[in-house]
């Protein structure tokens, strides 16, 4: 009922609703276009955003990331090239169809397969996230602690290939958390004597230098193909009865893989649209039909990753526990704000908490809008040539960096984490771990130090806890997992025959 | 095709030095006892372990065959110029010739770099950032310093 009450009048107050169309039609804008992902864009407009109310922050912020997954189908559809990570398996039937010309059904399917699966997922978060609120209410430090810790393994596990590599990252991204001045007994850590990280340094810093100024130097001088913008009319978007007939029940199922992973630490969208995907070629009657454009294999993935999308805000506005890069980006935002997520966010911000529940219901029909009778618009900016876009985006990372702290100092971190962003791209070593490192790194060292303080300084202490005994045992589980399974499969590398 | 995975191997050296070194200037922060810990004892706890899994990576580099990394020098360079532009020339020159500077250095980095497109790219993205950040955000850029 808050959601109709508070959430509601808050979502259609002027500014919000302005700032709502901004995000999606910026998230889709960048969806749309092939190596720039939701990540940089968050991260470009996170400055921006400190001007705001945190409500309409937070309205924007969130707009762009689920406008990015609608947004996200149309390049893999066109060009075979996913506009993000999530969308990639997209192409796999998406641009077989349109080499069938039946790129506007294509179109079509996955706009709607979206609305779906968000829809699906707003709904459950709206009644999960109190839920779990109130259960997280007799948490103190030793859970949060072990809750974060779980959190922060998991994360881990999102970088692709070897697990010490995701390990070093989240460790990494915990150190970078430490500098500045610890607030217990007013030591600068890792200062090197400069005034401006006395205080830390921001979360848009780093997201901007990581997946900001790196993804433009990788994506630079790369070619893509050309595509014809009149052959996508409304009228060839209508789906045949059979195509409808075929993506409904992919749809239901992918909404449902979606809402499942998407809370879960580490999993989120891209891996949902791929486990939905498998999950159709395994249920189906003719797995042969996929990958030459089955219209199963885009609606349930798209349903899938939106779905995602909207439950990975359970954990972060639940408990505070980010399950990507992008939950710890929007994790960062709130706290700039004031706003601290977790049990008691529905109770001191509920115009917060509904009011951004409310804006996602108003930010899917807008997409809706943008993606159907305007598709004509992003089809035409796939056309833009890549080398106007690469300077904007660097100068406009450039102005927002510079307008938090009135700064050049900051924009040179930047510059650093760029590069150093850069070099991790071609090493293989995925930057998400070390940023979710770097935003649960002050937190979990506050519940780790006031935890031992409760239990006399004994570490055994927390496993006889049941909530963060259950979740300690769950993290080492995870980090058994971990190493076994990259000695497994160095084992294996040894045994065959090179 | 390499013997050995050279590229881990290296980013293994880098994260173990940055982990000895986050390792021994923790001790000086204070480690105190586990009820009362000092600022050091966690970031010593951080470095120890950012040690052992740089030693993993090391390890299991160092029984593989890596792969020649390719580095591409000129978007590279041209972005960290272009930033590094934008850095020294607002303070000291202001905001158009920074902005002129860095969008142009950054324009390089393309290899279909045309002298057209760049000079209607840099009016029109300098009057949008104009627009945004001094108008809307209300954010101090002078024009041009020393004036």
């Amino acid at each position: 009922m808050d959601l109709f009450i508070v959430g509601f009048g808050v979502a259609f107050s002027p500014q919000n609703l302005l700032y709502c169309f901004l995000g999606v039609f910026l998230g889709t804008f960048i969806g749309v276009l092939p190596g720039v992902g939701a990540l940089a864009a968050v991260s470009l407009l996170l400055p921006i955003s400190f001007y705001l109310e945190p409500t309409t922050a937070l309205v924007m912020l969130a707009g762009i990331y689920y406008g990015a997954e609608y947004g996200g189908s149309t390049a893999s559809i066109l060009l075979n090239l996913p506009g993000t990570a999530s969308n990639a398996v997209t192409c796999l039937d998406g641009y077989p169809m349109a080499k069938q010309g039946r790129a506007g059904v294509a179109l079509f399917v996955t706009t709607i397969a979206s609305f779906l699966g968000g829809s699906v997922g707003i709904l459950l978060m709206s009644f999960l996230t109190p839920a779990i609120m109130a259960m997280a209410f007799s948490f103190g430090p030793a859970e949060y602690f072990a809750a974060m810790l779980f959190g922060l393994l998991a994360a881990a596990t999102i970088a692709s290939g070897a697990p010490a590599k995701g390990l070093a990252m989240v460790v990494v991204g915990l150190i970078f958390g430490t500098v500045g001045m610890d607030i217990n007994t007013g030591i600068n850590r890792f200062t090197f004597g400069q005034l401006e990280l006395f205080d830390g340094f921001s979360v848009a810093i780093l997201a901007m230098g990581l997946f900001g100024v790196s993804e433009v130097i990788a994506s630079i001088g790369i070619t893509r193909h050309k595509i014809d913008a009149k052959a996508i009319t409304l009228r060839s978007m209508i789906p045949t009865r059979d195509d409808v007939k075929r993506s409904v029940l992919p749809i239901i199922r992918g909404s449902a893989v979606g809402s499942f992973f998407g809370p879960l630490p580490a999993t989120g969208p891209s891996i949902s649209a791929f486990l939905a995907y498998v999950l159709e070629k395994r249920v189906a009657r003719r797995p042969e039909r996929f990958g030459q454009g089955a219209v199963e294999g885009i609606a349930a993935p798209e349903a899938a990753n939106n779905a995602a999308a909207q439950t990975s805000f359970i954990p972060t506005m639940a408990l505070g526990i980010p399950g990507s890069a992008t939950m710890a980006i929007m994790l960062g935002a709130m706290m700039v704000h004031g706003v601290q997520p977790g049990p008691r966010l529905i109770i001191d911000h509920p115009e917060v908490f509904w009011g951004l529940v409310a804006s996602f219901w108003i930010g899917n029909l807008l997409l809706l809008v943008l993606n159907i009778p305007l598709i004509g618009i992003w089809v035409r900016i796939l056309q833009v040539p890549y080398r106007f876009l690469h300077p904007t985006i660097i100068v406009l990372i450039c102005l927002g960096v510079y307008s938090i702290n009135h700064s050049v100092f900051d924009v040179w971190l930047v510059l650093l984490f760029g590069l150093v962003g850069y070099f991790m791209k071609l090493l293989d070593f995925e930057p998400a771990p070390l940023l979710i490192g770097f935003i649960l790194g002050p937190m979990i060292e506050e519940n780790f130090r006031r935890a031992l303080l409760l239990a006399h300084g004994d570490p055994l202490e927390l496993f006889f806890r049941p909530i963060s005994g259950t979740l300690l045992v769950l993290a080492i589980g995870v980090l058994v997992w971990l190493v076994f399974s990259s000695f497994r499969s160095r084992w294996r590398a040894n045994v065959s025959p090179e | 095709m390499t013997r050995r995975d050279w590229s881990d191997i290296v980013a293994a050296l880098v994260l173990g030095a940055l982990g000895t070194y986050v390792f021994f200037e923790s001790l000086t922060y204070g480690i105190g006892p586990a009820t009362r810990m000092g600022s050091g004892n966690v970031p010593m706890m951080l470095g120890a372990i950012l040690v052992v899994l740089a030693l993993w990576i090391a390890v299991s580099a160092w029984r593989r065959s890596g792969r020649q990394v390719a580095i591409s020098w000129r978007p590279l360079i041209c972005v960290a110029a272009a930033m590094a532009c934008f850095c020294v020339l607002l303070p000291l020159a202001g905001f158009l010739p920074a902005m002129v500077c860095a969008i142009t250095v950054c324009a390089l980095a393309d290899p279909q770099f045309s002298v057209k497109g760049t000079v209607a790219l840099v009016v029109s993205v300098t009057f949008v950032s104009w627009l945004i950040f001094s108008v809307g955000l209300q954010i101090h850029l002078p024009m041009i310093r020393g004036l």
